[in-house]
């Protein structure tokens, strides 16, 4: 109760700063008041395409990102047990790793359709980071409990089950919650550039262009909303899944 | 029978082991003693297949090895019951860990347990798997005189038909032994 109330009063205090700013530029078009942005957000969601812009955005970035958990996660294992994959694969994560998300959608609108572009892009920035944690993740573990195993005569699944998975979990975990941040973020900016014709980066990119600025600051609201949602979502899902003591 | 011929090992260029020659009944108790850094682990880690000589040959006729290692390595995401069971059924570690005084901690996490519980899961571990060679390497680390003599009496009844190789510091260990090996 006393962190809601110290919560709300924060809140309450950057509208009110939010407000006073509004006041002392008072020009609406580079900065509309709280209330006409609540306005504009309360006339959007009533509306079927509203909803529609979130379903198909929502359904694009997962896509990509679940691509990326599954993938990363394989990759790094993959590395992390083999030598040869991890010398020929490392400069790939690199090069992924350095590369700005913009370019990845240029570089991407040669090859895709304009559809498919925050779906890959997505998955681009989620896959090297799960990638990279699961690997740390698996070269990590304790090489003490793995000579137990082996003493033991621990088949290669009980070994993965009572050694590795809960090793790495802690690691999977930290990239699947940064990851969810990183794909919706990366995948809304390729929305902006590629503009498919449903989804939030394309109506963020008409607010723009039609300079409905109360528009944009809703959507963005809408986006962090969204993206807070998401992540507390997954992560209450994979504790469900596995949770450590 | 494992039997050991002309085992020399080292590590980092430092000569641990030299011109160790040794063959091991199948049953039975045997003690190694000696002074630290002699290479009494070392001598254990042989045996149990996690070393390699440098020189020399280890024979062995497959037997099965289970171990108590000089830490407890035992796994901090599972319960006593399930570390124990790691190796065998849930009933036999659950029998064993009453058996050695932990019959009211087999739903604790290694962590909720004192220094000498957490060595006794791992004594648990590995009688409950099953042997015919079972190493242990000083298992009574951190038990009170009480505990050591109890937790080494359910060990000696828990291995009568097997091979039970064990360093130890205590002169009293060592006095039981079929056969001693002092480095």
């Amino acid at each position: 109760m006393k962190s809601l109330l110290k919560r709300s009063a924060v809140a309450a205090a950057w509208l009110a700063l939010w407000q006073i700013l509004y006041l002392t530029l008072g020009r609406a078009i580079i900065l509309p008041s709280p209330l006409s942005v609540a306005r504009r957000m309360a006339g959007l969601i009533i509306t079927l395409p509203f909803w529609r812009n979130i379903a198909a955005s929502l359904i694009r970035i997962l896509t990509g990102y679940l691509s990326a958990i599954i993938t990363g996660a394989a990759v790094g294992m993959l590395t992390a047990r083999s030598k040869v994959m991890d010398a020929f694969l490392s400069p790939l994560s690199r090069i992924i790793r350095s590369t700005p998300v913009a370019s990845f959608i240029m570089l991407l609108f040669l090859f895709l359709t304009k559809e498919r572009i925050p779906t890959v892009t997505s998955f681009l920035m989620v896959m090297p980071v799960v990638w990279s944690n699961v690997y740390e993740g698996i070269t990590g573990t304790d090489v003490k409990l793995l000579e137990m195993a082996k003493v033991f005569r621990l088949s290669f699944p009980d070994t993965l089950r009572h050694i590795y998975i809960p090793a790495i979990m802690p690691f999977f975990m930290a990239a699947a919650k940064a990851g969810m941040g990183l794909a919706w973020k990366a995948g809304i900016a390729a929305e902006v550039l590629a503009s498919p014709s449903l989804g939030i980066g394309t109506e963020l990119y008409n607010a723009k262009i039609y300079l409905e600025t109360a528009d944009l600051f809703a959507w963005t609201a809408v986006i962090i909303a969204i993206s807070v949602a998401l992540e507390r979502l997954f992560i209450k899902l994979l504790r469900r899944v596995y949770d450590t003591p | 029978m494992i039997r050991l011929e002309h085992v020399y090992k080292g590590f980092s260029g430092k000569s641990v082991l030299e011109d160790i020659s040794l063959a091991l009944p199948e049953k039975g108790f045997c003690a190694i003693t000696g002074r630290s850094g002699r290479g009494k682990t070392t001598l254990l880690y042989l045996i149990a297949g996690l070393y390699r000589p440098d020189r020399g040959s280890i024979q062995r006729s497959g037997e099965r090895i289970s171990m108590v290692f000089q830490e407890d390595r035992l796994l901090p995401w599972e319960t006593a019951a399930q570390n124990a069971a790691i190796a065998s059924t849930p009933e036999i570690a659950a029998e064993l860990l009453s058996e050695l005084g932990l019959g009211a901690e087999l739903d604790k996490y290694p962590k909720e347990l004192s220094g000498g519980m957490q060595r006794r899961v791992s004594i648990a571990r590995a009688l409950a798997a099953k042997a015919d060679v079972y190493i242990m390497d000083e298992p009574f680390k951190g038990l009170d005189r009480e505990t050591h003599s109890a937790v080494f009496g359910v060990i000696r009844r828990r291995t009568e038909d097997a091979l039970l190789i064990m360093v130890t510091h205590d002169p009293s260990d060592a006095e039981c032994a079929d056969m001693r090996i002092d480095l």
